[in-house]
Parts: C-alpha cells; sequence; structure tokens
C-alpha cells in the first residue's frame, strides 16, 4: 500500500507536523513521536500541556524523508507564493477584517472591564451596607449621604474606565517589531484608506504588503529550497556557506555522526525484529538516543545509543559510565556507528568546503544502501570483578 | 553496621595518616603515689594534680596554641618499586602484622591489595579456600568472603524454595490424578485404597507446605541453615597448585604453605604524595641495582604513567592529567579526606570521611581544568549524573586553574637544578601553590519533583 | 606486570577462572580466554553486522554471496593457521569460554578495533564470538570488566 507522504513544515529552524491526522500516522505507523510543542505566547505551559504543532528532531525528518515518508514544506517558499497573487483587494480585505476584529476587541473588553468593574463596586457597596447597619444607631445621616455618592461614583468609575481603555487601545494587540513604523495602530490608517484617492492607496498598499511578507519572512529574498537548507541551520548555526573559517573537521564530525543516528533509526525500523521499536532523544539517560521495544507509554527502555565515527577515539571511562548506567537501569548501553566503505573514504577527504561536505552528506544519506553500515555494540557491566 | 562495630573500626584505624607523632617531653606528670588507707596522699595527689594541670595548660597558652608534638622521623622508610609498566608495589610480608604495606592500609587507606576489594586480603582468604588453614571464625572473615558466603546463602535458600515448590507441585499432579482414576473405578477396595493414597498424599503436602512457609524467610533459613563458604575439598586447581610451595625444611604439617601473590599497589598520586608531602617512602625501579628515585625523577614516572609514551620535563605544560589529579589529591588529603580512586563509578576519585570499612564515599569527583574553554560534553555528564545519583553520592566537579606555561616551567627548572633538600621542597610547594580549586555540586534538577 | 599480565593474574586468582591463556594475534594485540567459575550466558542479539541480510531482514542467498563466502572461508583457515603459530597456543573454543580484553583506563578504544577484536576472534576460531568481554585497567590495580555484546542485543529479564 502506498501511503501518502507527510507534509514537514519548516519554521524558521524548526521542523513542525501540524495535522492531527498526519502525528496518528507518525506515531502509530512509523514510530516517529517527535514532541508536542504547541502554546500561546500569553499562556506558556509546562511541557505536558503542550498541543499541536509536533515539532521533530532533525534526525527524524532526515529518515522520514530519506525513506520517502514524508516531504518538506519551507515557510518562506510558502510566504513567497502566497504574496506572488496578492492584489490590492486583498490588502484591503485583510485591513477590514482587521479592523473589524479590532472594534469587536475593543467593545469586548470594554464590556469585560465595565462588568468586572460593576461587580467589584457592588461589592464594596454591600459591605459598606453591612458597616453602615452595624452603626446605623449613631450615625444614621452619614449613611444615607454615603449612599448617594457611592451611586454617582459608581457611574463616574465605569465612565473613567472606558476612557482609560481606549487611549490604551494598543495593548490589546500583540505588539510587533513593527509597531514603531505606526501600522499597528489602525485607527488613522483606516481612516486614510477610506479618504484617499487611488494613488496614495496603491502606495499604501504596496507598503502594507511590503510590510507583511517582511513579517513572515525576515527576508524578501527567496531561494530555493532543498534539504540542505534544513541541514545547514540544524547542523551548525554559526556554518554559513561560502564563509571562509568554516571548521570543516567539525562540520564532517556533525555530518558523520547525524548520518550514523539516521543509519540507526532506519536500521531499527527496517528489521522485522525490530520492526515495533521506538527511537526516542535520550538526554535523560546521557544518550543521542533510548530505543524502545514498543510504545513508550507502555513499555521501559532497552539501549541507550550514542554515536561515534569509526576511528573516534572513546574514551574508556565512558565505557565504565555507559556500563554502570545501564546495570542500573536494566539496560544496554550502545555504541553504534556507521563502517566506511574503502570508496567514500576517498570521495570525504577531497571535500574542501563546506557545500561539498554539505552535498556528499545528502549524497550519502539518499545513497540507498539501508543499514548494511551500520554496527552495534552493546555495553554492559560484567557482574564480576 | 552496629555502634560497636563502629568504635572497633576507629579503633583500628585511628590515624588518618601514616605520620607517628611524638610528644614534647617538657611537660611532665609528676603525680605523687596515692595510698588508699593514708588520708593525707589523697590530698597531695589532688593538689598536684590540679598544679600540672595549671601550669600544663599555662604552658600552652603561652606558646600561643602551638602543640608540644612533632612528627617521628625515625622510623623506617617504606620502599616502594615502580615496574616498567608503571605499577607502584608494596610488598606484603607473610605473618607480619604491621609489614609496610599493612601500615599505609592502616594510616589513611593507601594503596588497594591488587586481589583485594580494597584491603589486601588475599592470603588469608586463599589459605582458607585452598583448605591449608581450616580454623577460623566467622569474625575472621573478610568482606570479600561475607559477600561470597551471602552470595552461597542466597543461592541455596533459592536452589531450597525451588525444590518444595518442585515437591509440591508434583504432589498437586499425583492427588489430581488419582482423582481423575477414581472416576473410572468401581471396586470398592480399589476405591479405599485410592482413599488412603489420597489421605497419606495431602498429609506430605500439608506438611511440606509448612516446611515452605518455613523456608519463605531469609534470616529464618540462614539461622537453621548453616552455608559453609568453602565447601569443596577436592583436588586443586592446576593454577592454585602452583602456589603451593613444598618446604621440605618444615615437618610434615606445615609443609604446604602458600605463595604470596599480592601486592599493595599505590596510584602514582598516592606515591607521589608518600614522598613529597609525608616523606615516608622510597621509591625504586623494579630492575635490580636501580637507584632510589629522586622526587623528580619520580614526578616524571608519575606523570608518564598517564601516557603511551615519555614527554620530556622541557614539553610539559602544567596542565597534565597528573598534575590535575595530584592538586585535586593533595587538596583533599591536607583536608583530611580520605581520597581513593573512582573508577568503579566512572570519576576521578573517591571522597571518603574516614575510610572504606567505615562508611561508604560520600561525594565523586570528576577533574576538570578551568581552562576557559567551554565545559565538554553535557549529554555526557548527564550520564555521569544518572550513575552517581542511582548510588547516592554527590557528584562534585572539581575545576583546576593551572598556572601558565611558562609560571610552571620556570619553576620546574629550578626545581630541576635546585640540590638542596629543603630549598627544593620549598619549590615544590610553591608549584602547588600555581593550583587553585574549586569545587561545583552537580545535580540534576527535576522541576515537577523538587519544587520548594 | 604488564597489562595482560595484570589482567591474567586477576582473572585467575581473584575472580577465580579456570584455564586462562594469554592469545597473541598478529596485529600485535592480545586476548585472554578463560573459563569463569559460572557460565554466564550471552544474551542474543537482536541486530548484529550481519552481511547476507539485506534491508528487509532476509537472507539473500543467491550464488554470488555463496561464492564469496567460500572464498572468505578458504582465507580464514590460512590465517587460523597463522594465528596458532604466532602465539603457539591452542584457542580454547567452548560456549563456556570467554574472551577478555585488556585495555588500560587511560587508554582509548575506537569502534574500529572493539570490530577488530571480534574479527580477530572469528578468524581465529571460524566463528564470530557472541560477546567479549573488556577488562578495564585503572592506575590503583582495580580491574572493571565489561561485557561489550555483538550487535544490539536484549537486555536480560529481572
Amino acid at each position: 500500500m502506498v501511503k501518502r507522504k507527510i507534509p514537514i513544515t519548516i519554521v524558521g529552524n524548526r521542523a513542525l507536523v501540524f495535522d492531527l491526522p498526519d502525528i496518528k500516522i507518525l506515531r502509530e505507523e512509523y514510530h516517529v513521536l517527535g514532541v508536542l510543542s504547541g502554546t500561546l505566547p500569553v499562556a506558556p505551559q509546562q511541557s505536558i500541556f503542550l498541543s499541536v504543532p509536533l515539532q521533530l528532531s532533525i534526525e527524524e525528518v532526515l529518515y522520514l524523508v530519506a525513506m520517502g515518508r514524508a516531504y518538506l514544506i519551507h515557510e518562506k517558499q510558502v510566504t513567497h507564493q502566497f504574496f506572488e497573487t496578492w492584489t490590492d483587494e486583498d490588502t484591503e480585505k485583510y485591513l477590514n477584517k482587521l479592523w473589524e476584529g479590532h472594534k469587536k476587541d475593543i467593545k469586548q473588553k470594554q464590556r469585560e472591564i465595565f462588568e468586572k468593574r460593576h461587580f467589584f463596586l457592588q461589592k464594596t457597596k454591600k459591605k459598606q451596607q453591612r458597616n453602615k447597619q452595624k452603626t446605623e444607631g449613631l450615625q444614621s445621616d452619614i449613611g444615607k449621604e454615603e449612599g448617594i455618592s457611592n451611586h454617582d461614583l459608581l457611574a463616574e468609575e465605569s465612565q473613567k474606565e472606558i476612557e482609560v481603555d481606549s487611549s490604551n487601545i494598543n495593548l490589546i494587540f500583540y505588539k510587533t517589531e513593527d509597531s514603531s513604523r505606526g501600522l499597528s495602530n489602525y485607527d488613522w490608517l483606516v481612516e486614510i484608506i477610506q479618504h484617499s484617492d487611488g494613488f496614495q492607496r496603491r502606495m499604501l498598499f504596496g507598503y502594507i504588503k511590503n510590510h507583511l511578507i517582511n513579517k513572515y519572512n525576515g527576508v524578501v529574498d527567496v531561494s530555493h529550497l532543498e534539504i540542505d537548507n534544513l541541514i545547514y541551520d540544524t547542523i551548525d548555526n554559526a556554518v554559513a556557506v561560502g564563509t571562509a573559517g568554516v571548521d570543516l573537521e567539525k562540520l564532517r564530525h556533525r555530518c558523520d555522526r547525524l548520518i550514523s543516528s539516521v543509519r540507526f533509526i532506519q536500521s531499527i525500523h527496517s528489521r522485522a525484529e525490530t520492526s515495533q521499536y521506538y527511537v526516542l532523544p535520550g538526554l535523560k539517560f546521557g544518550s543521542k538516543f533510548v530505543v524502545y521495544p514498543g510504545d513508550p507509554l507502555r513499555y521501559h527502555s532497552h539501549h541507550i545509543v550514542n554515536f561515534f565515527n569509526w576511528d573516534e577515539e572513546i574514551d574508556l571511562m565512558r565505557f565504565v559510565n555507559g556500563g554502570r548506567l545501564a546495570v542500573g537501569v536494566k539496560k544496554l548501553w550502545v555504541v553504534s556507528g556507521i563502517k566506511p566503505k574503502e570508496k567514500i573514504k576517498d570521495a570525504e577527504s577531497s571535500s574542501n568546503s563546506a557545500t561539498e561536505e554539505i552535498d556528499g552528506f545528502i549524497n550519502a544519506l539518499f545513497d540507498g544502501n539501508g543499514d548494511k553500515e551500520v554496527v552495534n555494540f552493546s555495553v554492559e557491566w560484567a557482574g564480576f570483578g | 553496621m552496629s555502634k560497636f562495630n563502629k568504635k572497633r573500626l576507629l579503633s583500628i584505624y585511628k590515624n588518618p595518616l601514616p605520620i607517628d607523632l611524638i610528644y614534647d617531653n617538657d611537660i611532665t606528670f609528676v603525680i605523687p603515689q596515692v595510698v588508699a588507707h593514708n588520708p593525707v596522699s589523697w590530698i597531695f595527689f589532688a593538689s598536684s594534680y590540679l598544679k600540672n594541670c595549671l601550669e600544663i595548660s599555662g604552658q600552652l597558652i603561652n606558646n600561643t596554641g602551638k602543640v608540644h608534638q612533632s612528627i617521628d622521623n625515625s622510623s623506617q622508610k617504606i620502599v616502594v618499586k615502580v615496574s616498567d609498566h608503571d605499577v607502584f608495589k608494596v610488598e606484603i610480608e607473610i605473618g607480619t602484622p604491621e609489614s609496610d604495606a599493612i601500615k599505609l592500609w592502616k594510616n589513611g587507606f593507601f594503596g588497594k591489595g591488587i586481589l583485594s576489594r580494597s584491603e589486601p586480603t588475599w592470603y588469608e582468604r586463599t589459605e582458607r579456600r585452598l583448605h591449608l588453614k581450616d580454623q577460623y571464625s566467622e569474625k575472621d572473615l573478610t568482606s570479600e568472603e561475607i559477600t561470597a558466603l551471602r552470595r552461597n546463602e542466597r543461592k541455596k535458600f533459592k536452589q531450597l524454595r525451588e525444590s518444595y515448590e518442585n515437591q509440591q507441585l508434583e504432589l498437586e499432579r499425583q492427588i489430581s490424578a488419582i482423582i481423575d482414576r477414581q472416576k473410572i473405578v468401581s471396586t470398592k477396595k480399589e476405591m479405599l485404597e485410592m482413599e488412603n493414597d489420597l489421605k497419606r498424599i495431602q498429609r506430605e503436602l500439608e506438611d511440606l507446605k509448612l516446611l515452605s512457609q518455613q523456608n519463605q524467610d531469609f534470616r529464618a533459613f540462614q539461622s537453621s541453615h548453616k552455608v559453609k563458604l568453602y565447601e569443596y575439598a577436592g583436588p586443586l586447581r592446576p593454577d592454585d597448585n602452583a602456589l603451593i610451595i613444598n618446604d621440605p625444611t618444615i615437618s610434615d604439617k606445615d609443609k604446604r604453605k602458600l605463595m604470596q601473590l599480592e601486592y599493595l599497589q599505590l596510584m602514582p598520586v598516592e606515591a607521589f604524595f608518600l614522598q613529597l608531602a609525608l616523606d615516608k617512602v622510597k621509591v625504586f625501579p623494579e630492575t635490580t641495582g636501580s637507584n632510589e628515585l629522586s622526587t623528580l625523577e619520580l614526578f616524571q614516572r608519575c606523570v608518564d604513567s598517564y601516557y603511551s609514551s615519555t614527554t620530556p620535563m622541557s614539553r610539559l605544560a602544567g596542565n597534565e592529567k597528573f598534575l590535575l589529579d595530584y592538586a585535586v589529591y593533595h587538596h583533599y588529603r591536607s583536608h583530611g579526606w580520605c581520597v581513593r580512586s573512582g573508577v568503579k563509578f566512572g570519576v576521578d576519585f573517591l571522597l571518603y570521611e574516614k575510610g572504606p570499612p567505615i562508611s561508604h564515599a560520600q561525594y565523586c569527583l570528576h577533574v576538570v581544568e578551568n581552562s576557559g574553554k567551554n565545559m565538554e560534553d553535557f549529554v555526557e555528564y548527564s550520564s555521569l549524573n544518572r550513575v552517581i545519583g542511582g548510588v547516592r553520592k554527590t557528584l562534585v566537579f572539581v575545576c583546576v586553574d593551572v598556572p601558565s606555561v611558562s609560571t610552571f616551567q620556570k619553576i620546574m627548572e629550578k626545581i630541576a637544578i635546585e640540590k638542596d633538600i629543603t630549598e627544593q621542597q620549598k619549590l615544590w610547594k610553591k608549584l602547588l601553590n600555581q593550583y587553585n580549586i574549586t569545587e561545583m555540586v552537580y545535580r540534576r534538577w527535576v522541576p515537577s519533583r523538587n519544587r520548594d | 606486570m604488564s597489562l595482560v599480565d595484570q589482567v591474567k593474574t586477576n582473572l585467575t586468582y581473584y575472580n577465580l577462572w579456570n584455564e586462562t591463556k594469554v592469545i597473541e594475534f598478529k596485529d600485535g594485540s592480545k586476548i585472554i580466554a578463560g573459563v569463569p567459575p559460572e557460565p554466564v550466558h550471552p544474551i542474543p542479539s537482536i541486530i548484529t553486522m550481519d552481511p547476507n541480510q539485506d534491508l528487509e531482514g532476509n537472507h539473500v542467498d543467491n550464488n554470488n554471496n555463496n561464492n564469496n563466502n567460500n572464498n572468505n572461508n578458504a582465507i580464514n583457515n590460512n590465517n587460523e593457521m597463522e594465528v596458532e603459530q604466532s602465539s603457539g597456543v591452542q584457542i580454547p573454543q567452548s560456549p563456556k569460554v570467554e574472551y577478555v580484553y585488556p585495555v588500560g583506563l587511560n587508554e582509548k578504544i575506537s569502534l574500529k578495533q572493539v570490530s577488530q577484536i571480534f574479527e580477530n576472534l572469528q578468524i581465529a576460531l571460524n566463528q564470530r564470538p557472541k560477546r567479549i568481554t573488556l577488562g578495564v585497567v585503572a592506575n590503583d590495580g582495580t580491574i572493571v570488566y565489561y561485557f561489550v555484546h555483538d550487535g544490539l542485543a536484549k537486555p536480560k529479564k529481572n
């Protein structure tokens, strides 16, 4: 059965999945879990209460894409396409919609504030009345006067509140960094649009369109998106294409590590014995991955996996540590890596720029040689000595 | 551990370092004899006692706290041999209760018996294991033997429990078989026989259940069954046979003697500390006829022991692992801690308040150079912390500030040309003063659990 | 006392292993074979590096592969002879035998080296062992032992 490919949206340097059915397929069929990351900026939540979108790790993304199970949508590309067909009418609609919402919001807010204030004043009034009743025998005259003045106060207060509120209208909106340009104060903007002639309108609309593009893009220049952008972003933010002084050694090291971990996931999912396994990030156990023999909600994990390059020298202390850790939590500490073929080695040493390195990495990733080169060793404390 | 046991241990291991103290003679206690039936002697005694006490406290005050003790350097220095593979060995003499190795162990827990968990007890253990010495009480057993004994007991306990369970199953099977047959059988005689059988088996089963119930508790099992540690007295392993010396000059009974195979091994930091700070050892290379190593030579040897090749003195930078380790070791030893290797928990050192037999280590030290570079991999630390958290110890990062290469080299050059021992000692002290130590406790913080 | 001797002594007289023998391979590396006093059963591996398995975990059985295998075996046999000659010791082989690789705590080890140990043993025994043991020697004489299973093994059940 050919399954439909899952769209993964790249926003900034994060890979996100927004659709619940997609998340379900990822979990149940591809055994990719990711991390739920959705929250509201005004009410941040603890991680247990987070919701869609699902954020995927770079390894998960590369695995899904390399296996042809997902495709990437880049935020920049989408914005670009969207604004290509954007007309002045769209701008007007957009502004009107904004204005309507704005007005509604203000009304809503005013009503809320009024009600709150009213409720509060009622409460104080009642309290005062109670106090008054206590002292009634002595100061009945004064009490009467107070009652009247309270009533006036209520009306006065609510009036004042509304005024204050409308002068602070900006605060209701989520402030963008462009507020200094005055674009977020829609009051006067709508005024102008409604009363200006064609030319002014076009100018303004152009301005707004640019503003919107900027807001969603950062840079209007949208280059074609390939997987390498994402890799650049995640491998090392500091690595820029074509910039001199890129630490090639470091980049190569990271590429190798990354490919080892992607290959590892592939090897787990492609074998019959381990097809039901799940691979999750392993920071809790001080490792790259932890491997579960089934859904992590039902099982304890079996393996703590770390990746090393084939020739990389590993401190014996890490073996000691890993083995001890594994025994303590009834798991195995796994060292994993890729056994290089002789040919690849030559190609590697010849690459001398970051671009070439990344290209080599992508080629290797889509090489399609499966898990044949993945080598694992499971370490545990021997229990004697 | 019982209170009594702890007290006993503390009295055995009362010295934190292998230093003998001698008390100065100018404080003397002249106390007249007390004659029980003569009350005048009592008064005499009391007055002179008080006088003495006052005098002593006065002296102590005058000397502004200087205690009249000094280090006794008259005792023989302990001989340490260093092998070609940089193993620092102290021989363990058989039959001498206060041999050098034992002295090092008892006074500050230096070194480790290579065939023991820590205290060198291989010889006694092996004598018992090979039945060369059969008279001993449970009190003599070493910690290794106690562990082995408990393991044996537990194994026997499990075996017994299993055999009861199997017997029980067998009887139950028999019962159900009889019940099945009862349905087919018709004659009364057979019926009666079966009935009897059934009763008998049921009774057996009851007894068995009672027995296995009594055996549910491990402690009860321990007291009712005396499990032996070394039961098998058959032929020896060829490897063990090779260890037995037949001495023809000795009478028949004690003819078979065990060869001492164990030695006390010192860490390079221990050997260097004993030489530099305490001046208690003489280190010789193992090759015969070699001269005693000078402190500088020993230093070089120690530094090299961490690597597979030698680095000439002039190429040292001052941040070699041995130097970092030694600075940390010296620091904690000076503060009265017992510092031992932490390899079992994947760290550099363990800190004991007193020592391994008395209490568990509380702290695990991870030595890092404070080099201004980024700390290493925090993922790795997470794993380290898990291990240490699992054994209820505290992980401490010990950050060592190292001197600049030029400062280090300058002092080392001076040490190399300084012939006078006391002057050289001062220079070593100066070198050590260049190393600063900062501690940092590292602990995982779980927001949902540690929310106070 | 060299590293190998330290580990061998420790195995024989502290852990009471039997028939401990030092084996030297062609590349100069040494390993200690011995029988622990109580057998420790190797745990099964779920994924090992099996060159005869394709991506889906099926065994590939075509003529080409078989030929290659035969060639490999021929080479293996030759090597085995050499190994025995170079060390002068018959390599013990039975399910009970464990293979211990002595290594200093201050040394480092790479995946390549671990793989090489397995390959050396594979050539010598004509069969790849399920696991090896690392005997890690610290500078205070402590030796800690760690099993290294070939492949992704299943944890023990307890």
